[in-house]
C-alpha cells in the first residue's frame, strides 16, 4: 500500500511525535481509508438491516457485469494507447460512439433487408463489423491529424488537444447525423430449448429462450431475479475479444513489437521496428474494440439509443476503469472494467443512493483509488517521477 | 524501421510514380475536398438559407454586375477559397527553390524586385507553382461537391444527414434539375475563387495579412451590419475624427519638450475650439445627422444629443482632441490600437451612412483598414520612441489617461452599441472573468482544472439560495414566495458566494493535488459532472430545484436614495447588468494581472515548469497549489453570481462540462498568460457567437476545431504573454523609487483595493487587520537568526551518520559517514553509479534514506520535506541543467528567493509591484548575485536562451538567492570547456567567503575537484572509501582501484599506480 508504516526502521521509532507527524503527513490516505472503512460498514449495515435487498443487488451484479464487460472493452483502448504513448486518448469515447452511430446505419441496413430477421447471427456480426471498421478509421484519422505531429509536445498539449478533438467528434455527429436519438431495431434470436424451466413459449410454439431481447425469470441462490440472456452473451463476447487480444500482444510478432515500443520507443526504433506504424497499429486494435464494444453496447434492450453524446459517460468510466486496474495493464483494464460495471449497478441500493447519482459512485471510486493506490490494483508501471 | 516503413510503402510510392508530381498537385486539394464535403453534408447551405450578408448590387444600364451576396454563396466561397488557399500554402517548392525559402521565410522574397516593399510578389516559379495548386484544388473542391450533387438527385441522403434539407444544388448550381450550364458556370466561379486564393498566397506576407485581415472584418460587418449601423452617424464620426486628428497633427509634432499634461491640455483646448467651430454650423445649416448625408436616423447621435445638451458634446470632442495629442507618443501597440479604434469610428460611421454594408462601404472599409494598418508601420515605432524619451512620471500619466479614456469609452459603450449588442458584451466579460481565473489555475500553475463549471455552478447556487426564499428564511418551500424574501441582498450574497467558491475549490482540490497533469484533468472533469449530476438529480430537488433550477432571483439593487431620491436601481436589464459585469472584470483583470509579478505568481509557474526543482528551493507545493485552486475558483463563483443575477434564475443546464472546455479554449487561443489574449479570445469565442445568431449551431463544432488546430499550429495562443522586462525596469526606477505612492491613480487603487478586500478576506483575513508592517530593510536569510547561530555553532554545518538507502534490492548509499564544515568547499566523488547524486537527493529530501541520520547546523533532516530543507538553508543545482526555463534570467533568481520574501501578494494587489519596497529589495539583491556569478546585463534574457556555461552559473546564482549555508553543485562543470571550467574554478573559490556559504560538489573534472575542494569523499558502490585532502585521496590505493579496476597492490609494476594517479590528476 501507499502508507509508509510507522515503527517499520530505526529511522521511524514509534512514539507520540512521529504518530503526530505520521498523521499530519498522511491526512489524506488516513482520511481515505476512513472513508473505505465507512463504505463498507454502511453496506453491512444495509445489507443486514434490510435496506439493500439481496435480490436486487443479486439481479444488479449480473447486469453489471454486462455492462462491465463493456467498460472493459472501451478501458482496453485507453490502456494500450496509454501504455505506448503515455497520453490519455480523451477522444477514444468518441470512437466509441462513432461505432454507435454507423451501427445504427448498418443494422438498419440489415433489417430492410430482412437479415435481422432471417439471419440474425450474420446480421450482428456485419453490424459489429462495420461499427468497427468505422471506429478505427475516425481512430486512426485522428491518430494522423491531431497526435502524431504533437509527438514530443509537453504533456498538457496532446490532452488538450484530445479534448478539443472529443468535443469536436461530438459535434460533427450532432450536426452531420441530428440531434434525435437513433434507436437500435429490437433484435430477437430465438432458439428452442425443450424442457427447459424459465424459457416461454418461442415464435413457432416450442418452448425456447430470446436471446437478445429476452427477459426471464430466475430463482437463484432462493431469489427471484430476472435475467436477460443478452447480458451473458456480451460477457462471453467481450472475454472472448479481450482474451484475443492478450494473444495477439503476447504471441505475434506484432505484438511483441508493441510492447518493445510500450517499453522504449527510441530503442525499438533502432531495433527495426516501425514505431508509427506500431503506434497506428495500437489505435486499430483500441478502436476496433470500442467499435464493437458499441454495438454490443446498444443491442442490450434499455440502452439502444445513438446519440452523438453517447460516448462521454461510457468514456470516461472506461478510463476510471482503466485507472482502476493499472492504467498500461491490459489484464488491469479488463477487471477494472467488470469491477466498475458491477459497483456502478450494485452500489445505489448497496449504499441506498438515487439511481441518478450512479455516477458519484463511479469518480468516488476513481478518486479513492488515486488517493490510496495511485498505481491501480494491478499497476507497477505507472511513471513516477522522482 | 527503414526497412519496415519502405515495404509498406512500395505500392503507395509506385502509384506516386505512376501519377509523378500530378498527384502532389491535387494532394492538399483532396484534403481540403474532404473537409469540404464533410461540412457540406452537416447542412450548412441550409442553416445559412436565409441570411443576406451584402444586400446591395452594382447595376450598370440594366445588366447586374455584382448581385447581393447571400450567405450561403459567401461559405461556398471561403469554403473553395480558404481549401485553394490552404493547398497553395501548403505547396512543396522544389529544391533549387526551396533551398534558400526553408530557412528563412523572408528569403524567397528579398530576391522580388519591386518598387513597392510589400506589395512584392513572390519570384514568378513560386507564384506559378501556387496558382496552379490553388487552381487545381479548387477544381477538385468543385468537381467532389458536383459529384455530391449528382448523388444527392439519385440517392436519398437526408435519412443519414438530417441537416440536408435543401438540395446542394440549390445554393451552387440551381435549378429545377441538375443541369449542365450552372454546373459549367460554377465550376468557372470555382476556378476563378482558385486563381485569387492562389495569387493571394503568392503575396507577401505582409500584404497576404492585410487582405485575410479585410476579408475577416468585411464578413464580420456584413452579419452584424443590421446591429452595428445606429452607434455612429458619419458626421458624428467625422467629427470625432477630426478632433482626434488635428490634435494629433497638431500637438503630435512638438516632440519632446511636451510633458503629458501639457499634451493633454492643449488637445482638450483643440477639441474644444474644433467644437466651437462646428457648433454653428450644425444649429445653423442644420448639419445634423439626416440632412447632409443620408443618415439612418437612429439614436444616438453625438452632435443632435449636443444640440440640447452642450456639454457632453464638448466633452467628447475634447475627449478625442486629448486621445490624438496623446497617441503620437505611446508605447507602438496603443498607437496602432488607438488608430484601429479611429478607424472603427469612421467605418461605423460609413456603415450608418450606406444604411448597411454595401459594397461601395465595403471599398471604403477596405481602404481603410489598409491605411490602418501602413501608417502606423512608420509612426508606431516613433511614437514608442518618443514614449520612451518620456520621464517616468509623464510616461506612467499617458498611460493612466489613456486608459481613462478607455474607460470612458467602456461606459458609454451600451449607450451607443445598442442592447443587443451589450448582451454579447456581457458573454463576453463573464468568460472573460472566468477565463482569467481559469489562467491562474493553468496558465500560471499548469493545473489542467476540466472542473471549472463546478466552481461557477457554485457560485450562482449560492448567490441564488441566499437571495432567494429558502428553508433558512421561510422555514419551507409551502410558503409563497412573495412573503418572504432572501436570506441576504444580493451584494450581501456576493462575497459569501465567491468565499463559498473558493473554499470548495480548495476542498474539492486538496485530494487531486498529488496527481499531475491528465489525472488531474480526468478527476476535476469528474467534479464537474458531478456537480451537475447533484443539483439536476431529485435527491436534492428541496434544495436546489432539480431541473428547473431556482426562479426566480431579484435582480440587485442599488439604493442611492440618500444621495438623490431618483437614485435607485434595479439591475434587472442587459444594459445595467453591463455596468456590473464591467466592475468585475476590472477586479479581476486588476487582481490577477498584479498576481503574476508576485512571489507567489512565481512560485505558481516554477511549479508549472518543474515542480521538484520549485519545491527544493524552499516552495511548498501544497499551499502554493491550493492557493491557485482557490483564487481561480473565488473568479468562477463571481461570474456565476453575476449569471444568476442577469437571468433572474439558474438552470443545472447552464452548469455543464461545455462552460469549462469553452473558458478553456477561449485562454488557450486567446494565449495563456496574458491578460489582453484572454480578452481576444473572449471576443472571439463568446462574444461574437453570442451576437451571431446564425452560427449559433456551429459554435461549439468550430470551439473544438479550433482548439485543435490552436494546439497544432500555434500553441501559444494568439498574443502571448510577454515577458517581464524587470531588470530594465529596475534601472529606470532610481527616480521612480522616490514618488510618492499616492501619485499613482487614486481611482485605479481604489478599485484594486476593492478586489483586494475580497481576496484578502478569504485568503488571509488576519493582513487586513493587523497594522501594516515595517518596511523591511533588508531580507532576512532563510534561516531564521542566522548570524547569532553561525557564531555559536561548532565548526561543522552538516553531519552525516550511517546514512543508508536502498532502491528494492539496491543498496545505493551503505553507512556513509561524513561531516562538512563550516565556508569549506567539499567534493564527493566516485565513479559513475556510485550513489553521488542519490547522496545529494536524500540531503535534500528528493529521497528518504532507510538508516542513519543527517543533521544540518544540529538539527535532523529527516522526515522534512525538500522545501522544508530548501527553506532551512541547503540550496543545490542539478547535474542536466533545470532552470525556469521560458522565465526570465532574473525571475529564475527571485524564485530562488521565495523562502526569504514574505508573502506579498496582497500588498502587491493594493499597490503593484513598482511601490513594493520588498520586491524592489529584492529585484535588486538578484541583480548584484547575477552580477556576482557573470551574468551582469542579461537580468531579461530568456532562460532557456542563454548559452550552455551561463545556464549552469543562473542556476547558482538561483541557488544561492535563498542564502543557504549549504551548496550542493551537482557536477557543476560538465560539458564544459577547459576556459569555461577555469571559470567556474574562481566562482566556486570565491562562494564560501563572499556568499557564506559551504560548498559540496559532485565532479568528474579532476582539475576542478581537486583545484578547489578541502576535503575530498570517494563513492564506490554506494559505500565510502576514501577521505581526505586532495593529496592523501590521489595515492589512497582504493581510489585509484576504484577508478581503473585494478588493484596496485596486485600489480608488480609500481609505475601503473603512478599512471594511474596522473591519470587522476588529469582527468
Amino acid at each position: 500500500m501507499a502508507l509508509p508504516l510507522i515503527g517499520q526502521s530505526r529511522n521511524n521509532p514509534l512514539t507520540f511525535g512521529s504518530v503526530r507527524r505520521y498523521i499530519a503527513r498522511n491526512t489524506l490516505q488516513i482520511a481515505g481509508f476512513i472513508f473505505l472503512a465507512f463504505l463498507i460498514v454502511s453496506a453491512i449495515y444495509n445489507l443486514a438491516t434490510g435496506i439493500a435487498r439481496p435480490h436486487t443487488l443479486l439481479q444488479n451484479f449480473f447486469f453489471g457485469l454486462s455492462t462491465g464487460s463493456i467498460y472493459a472493452l472501451i478501458a482496453l483502448g485507453y490502456t494500450l494507447v496509454y501504455g505506448i504513448l503515455f497520453m490519455i486518448n480523451f477522444a477514444h469515447g468518441e470512437v466509441f460512439m462513432a461505432g454507435g452511430y454507423i451501427g445504427y446505419f448498418a443494422i438498419v441496413f440489415a433489417n430492410d433487408r430482412g437479415w435481422l430477421e432471417q439471419h440474425t447471427v450474420f446480421a450482428l456480426f456485419f453490424t459489429i463489423t462495420i461499427a468497427a471498421i468505422f471506429s478505427v478509421l475516425v481512430a486512426v484519422l485522428l491518430e494522423r491529424i491531431a497526435y502524431r505531429p504533437l509527438r514530443g509536445a509537453p504533456r498538457l498539449v496532446p490532452l488538450i488537444t484530445a479534448i478539443g478533438a472529443s468535443i469536436a467528434l461530438q459535434q460533427l455527429f450532432l450536426r452531420l447525423f441530428g440531434a434525435d436519438s437513433r434507436r437500435y431495431p429490437n433484435v430477437h434470436y430465438y432458439i428452442e430449448i425443450p424442457g427447459c424451466q424459465v424459457c416461454k413459449e418461442i415464435p413457432g410454439g416450442a418452448m425456447g429462450l430470446d436471446l437478445v431481447g429476452g427477459i426471464y425469470k430466475v430463482s437463484l441462490f432462493g431469489l427471484d431475479i430476472r435475467l436477460r440472456p443478452i447480458w451473458f452473451i456480451v460477457l462471453f463476447l467481450a472475454c472472448s475479444l479481450m482474451i484475443a487480444l492478450w494473444f495477439y500482444i503476447q504471441r505475434t510478432k506484432r505484438g511483441k513489437a508493441m510492447r518493445a515500443v510500450a517499453e522504449d520507443k527510441n530503442t525499438a526504433a533502432l531495433m527495426g521496428i516501425d514505431v508509427d506504424g506500431i503506434i497506428v497499429t495500437t489505435f486499430v486494435l483500441g478502436a476496433a474494440l470500442a467499435g464493437a464494444a458499441a454495438v454490443l453496447f446498444l443491442i442490450i434492450p434499455g440502452n439502444g439509443q445513438a446519440t452523438p453524446f453517447i460516448g462521454f459517460f461510457p468514456g470516461i468510466k472506461a478510463f476510471t476503469a482503466a485507472v482502476l486496474g493499472g492504467i498500461g495493464n491490459i489484464p488491469g483494464a479488463a477487471v477494472g472494467g467488470l469491477f466498475l460495471g458491477v459497483i456502478e449497478a450494485v452500489g445505489p441500493p448497496l449504499w441506498n443512493i438515487d439511481h441518478q447519482l450512479k455516477e458519484i459512485i463511479v469518480f468516488g471510486l476513481l478518486i479513492l483509488v488515486l488517493i490510496l493506490r495511485p498505481t491501480g490494483i494491478f499497476g507497477e508501471i505507472l511513471s513516477k517521477r522522482a | 524501421m527503414a526497412a519496415v516503413t519502405t515495404r509498406s510503402a512500395q505500392p503507395l510510392s509506385r502509384l506516386q510514380s505512376l501519377l509523378g508530381p500530378h498527384l502532389d498537385y491535387a494532394r492538399h486539394g483532396i484534403y481540403a475536398a474532404a473537409v469540404v464535403i464533410i461540412i457540406t453534408l452537416t447542412g450548412v447551405f441550409s442553416s445559412f438559407r436565409s441570411g443576406v450578408t451584402i444586400d446591395d448590387s452594382v447595376i450598370i444600364g440594366s445588366f447586374t454586375l455584382i448581385p447581393p451576396l447571400r450567405l450561403t454563396t459567401l461559405v461556398a466561397l471561403y469554403m473553395i477559397g480558404g481549401g485553394a488557399y490552404f493547398a497553395a500554402m501548403k505547396a512543396a517548392l522544389p529544391a533549387s527553390l526551396g533551398a534558400s525559402s526553408r530557412n528563412s521565410r523572408r528569403g524567397q522574397y528579398e530576391t522580388a524586385t519591386s518598387r513597392f516593399p510589400g506589395v512584392a510578389f513572390a519570384p514568378s516559379p513560386i507564384a506559378r507553382i501556387r496558382i496552379t495548386k490553388a487552381l487545381v484544388a479548387s477544381l477538385v473542391i468543385a468537381l467532389s461537391l458536383v459529384a455530391l450533387m449528382l448523388i444527392e438527385t439519385f440517392i436519398e441522403l437526408q435519412f443519414v444527414f438530417t441537416g440536408l434539407i435543401d438540395p446542394i444544388r440549390d445554393t451552387l448550381a440551381p435549378g429545377e434539375t441538375l443541369q449542365l450550364g450552372p454546373v459549367i458556370l460554377f465550376l468557372v466561379r470555382a476556378a476563378f475563387i482558385g486563381l485569387i486564393a492562389g495569387a493571394l498566397a503568392s503575396l507577401h506576407q505582409r500584404s497576404r495579412n492585410i487582405i485575410i485581415l479585410i476579408i475577416a472584418l468585411l464578413t464580420g460587418l456584413s452579419l452584424l451590419s443590421d446591429e452595428l449601423l445606429g452607434i455612429f452617424a458619419l458626421p458624428d464620426a467625422l467629427a470625432m475624427a477630426a478632433s482626434f486628428a488635428i490634435a494629433f497633427f497638431v500637438v503630435g509634432r512638438w516632440g519632446k519638450p511636451w510633458g503629458a499634461w501639457p499634451r493633454v491640455g492643449a488637445g482638450a483646448l483643440l477639441g474644444l475650439a474644433l467644437a466651437l467651430v462646428l457648433l454653428p454650423l450644425i444649429q445653423e445649416s442644420g448639419l445634423g445627422p439626416g440632412s447632409v448625408f443620408r443618415g439612418a436616423g437612429k439614436t444616438p447621435y453625438i452632435l443632435s444629443q449636443a444640440l440640447e445638451s452642450v456639454w457632453i458634446y464638448g466633452f467628447f470632442f475634447a475627449l478625442f482632441g486629448i486621445f490624438g495629442a496623446l497617441v503620437p507618443a505611446t508605447p507602438g501597440g496603443a498607437h496602432q490600437s488607438s488608430l484601429y479604434f479611429l478607424t472603427g469610428v469612421l467605418v461605423f460611421g460609413v456603415l450608418n451612412w450606406q444604411d448597411g454594408l454595401t459594397y461601395l462601404g465595403a471599398a471604403i472599409t477596405s481602404l481603410l483598414i489598409v491605411a490602418a494598418t501602413i501608417i502606423p508601420r512608420q509612426s508606431a515605432p516613433r511614437a514608442n520612441a518618443r514614449f520612451q524619451d518620456l520621464p517616468q512620471a509623464d510616461r506612467r500619466k499617458t498611460l493612466l489617461t489613456i486608459s481613462f479614456i478607455l474607460f470612458i469609452a467602456a461606459l458609454v459603450a451600451p449607450v451607443f452599441v445598442g442592447e443587443y449588442i451589450t448582451f454579447g458584451m456581457n458573454w463576453m466579460a463573464l468568460f472573460t472573468i472566468m477565463g482569467l481565473g481559469l489562467n491562474v489555475m493553468i496558465g500560471y500553475a499548469g493545473l489542467l482544472d476540466l472542473g471549472y463549471v463546478a466552481s461557477y455552478a457554485i457560485g450562482a447556487y449560492s448567490t441564488a439560495l441566499l437571495t432567494t426564499p429558502s428553508v433558512l428564511t421561510c422555514g419551507g418551500a409551502d410558503v409563497p414566495v412573495a412573503e418572504c424574501g432572501g436570506l441576504l441582498s444580493f451584494w450581501e450574497a456576493v462575497p459569501l458566494a465567491v468565499i463559498i467558491s473558493a473554499a470548495t475549490g480548495v476542498a474539492l482540490g486538496f485530494p487531486v493535488l498529488r496527481l499531475r497533469g491528465d489525472y488531474l484533468a480526468i478527476v476535476t472533469l469528474g467534479f464537474g459532472e458531478i456537480t451537475n449530476r447533484v443539483l439536476k438529480s431529485n435527491t436534492y430537488k428541496p434544495i436546489f430545484g432539480g431541473p428547473s433550477g431556482i426562479t426566480p432571483i431579484p435582480p440587485p439593487t442599488l439604493d442611492l436614495s440618500a444621495i438623490h431620491p431618483d437614485w435607485v436601481f434595479t439591475f434587472n436589464g442587459t444594459t445595467l447588468m453591463y455596468y456590473l459585469f464591467l466592475l468585475g472584470l476590472i477586479i479581476t483583470a486588476l487582481v490577477v494581472g498584479r498576481l503574476a509579478p508576485t512571489r507567489l505568481g512565481r512560485a505558481w509557474r516554477a511549479i508549472r515548469a518543474d515542480e521538484d526543482v520549485a519545491q527544493a528551493l524552499g516552495i511548498p507545493l501544497v499551499s502554493t497549489k491550493l492557493l491557485a485552486f482557490g483564487v481561480s475558483s473565488a473568479f468562477a463563483g463571481l461570474g456565476g453570481a453575476f449569471v444568476g443575477a442577469w437571468f433572474k434564475g439558474i438552470f443545472p443546464d447552464t452548469f455543464t462540462v461545455f462552460v469549462s472546455i469553452n473558458v478553456l479554449s477561449l485562454i488557450i487561443i486567446g494565449g495563456m498568460g496574458s491578460v489582453v489574449g484572454i480578452l481576444l479570445g473572449a471576443f472571439m469565442l463568446v462574444g461574437l457567437p453570442e451576437v451571431l445568431r446564425e452560427f449559433k449551431d456551429y459554435r461549439l463544432l468550430s470551439y473544438s476545431s479550433l482548439l485543435v488546430l490552436a494546439m497544432l499550429l500555434r500553441p501559444q495562443g494568439l498574443i502571448p504573454p510577454r515577458p517581464a522586462r524587470l531588470a530594465a525596469a529596475s534601472k529606470a526606477a532610481g527616480a521612480a523609487a522616490t514618488t510618492p505612492a499616492a501619485a499613482r491613480g487614486r481611482i485605479s487603487a481604489a478599485i484594486s483595493r476593492a478586489g483586494t478586500t475580497l481576496l484578502a478576506l478569504l485568503l488571509r483575513p488576519q493582513d487586513l487587520f493587523s497594522p501594516p508592517r515595517a518596511k523591511p530593510q533588508t531580507i532576512p536569510a532563510a534561516g531564521e537568526g542566522e548570524e547569532q547561530h553561525r557564531q555559536e555553532s561548532p565548526a561543522t554545518i552538516l553531519e552525516i551518520h550511517g546514512l543508508t538507502k536502498r532502491f528494492g534490492g539496491l543498496t545505493a548509499l551503505r553507512d556513509i559517514h561524513l561531516a562538512i564544515p563550516h565556508r569549506s568547499i567539499s567534493a564527493v566523488i566516485g565513479p559513475n553509479g556510485a550513489g553521488k547524486t542519490t547522496l545529494f537527493n536524500c540531503l535534500n529530501g528528493f529521497y528518504r534514506p532507510e538508516e542513519g541520520d543527517m543533521r544540518f547546523r544540529g538539527r535532523s533532516l529527516l522526515g522534512l520535506r525538500p522545501d522544508e530543507i530548501g527553506a532551512f538553508g541547503i540550496a543545490r543545482t542539478y547535474q542536466n541543467i533545470r532552470l525556469f526555463g521560458e522565465m526570465t534570467v532574473l525571475e529564475n533568481v527571485l524564485v530562488g528567493m521565495h523562502p526569504r520574501l514574505q508573502d506579498e501578494a496582497l500588498r502587491a494587489l493594493r499597490r503593484g509591484r513598482e511601490n513594493n519596497s520588498t520586491e524592489e529589495s529584492a529585484l535588486q539583491e538578484a541583480l548584484e548575485l547575477l552580477d556576482f556569478v557573470g551574468l551582469t546585463g542579461l537580468g531579461d534574457e530568456i532562460a532557456q536562451s542563454l548559452p550552455y556555461g551561463s545556464q549552469r552559473r543562473l542556476e547558482i546564482a538561483r541557488a544561492l538567492a535563498s542564502r543557504p549555508e549549504l551548496l550542493m553543485l551537482d557536477e557543476p562543470a560538465a560539458g564544459m570547456n577547459p576556459h569555461e571550467t577555469e571559470e567556474m574554478m574562481s566562482l566556486i573559490r570565491r562562494l564560501p567567503e563572499e556568499r557564506n556559504v559551504a560548498v559540496f560538489l559532485i565532479e568528474h573534472d579532476m582539475k576542478l575537484v581537486m583545484g578547489v575542494s578541502e576535503q575530498i569523499a570517494v563513492l564506490d558502490y554506494g559505500a565510502k572509501i576514501a577521505e581526505g585532502s586532495p593529496r592523501e585521496v590521489q595515492r589512497d590505493p582504493r581510489v585509484i582501484e576504484a577508478y581503473l579496476g585494478v588493484s596496485p597492490d596486485e600489480e608488480e609494476d609500481s609505475t601503473a599506480a603512478e599512471a594511474a594517479s596522473q591519470e587522476l590528476d588529469d582527468a
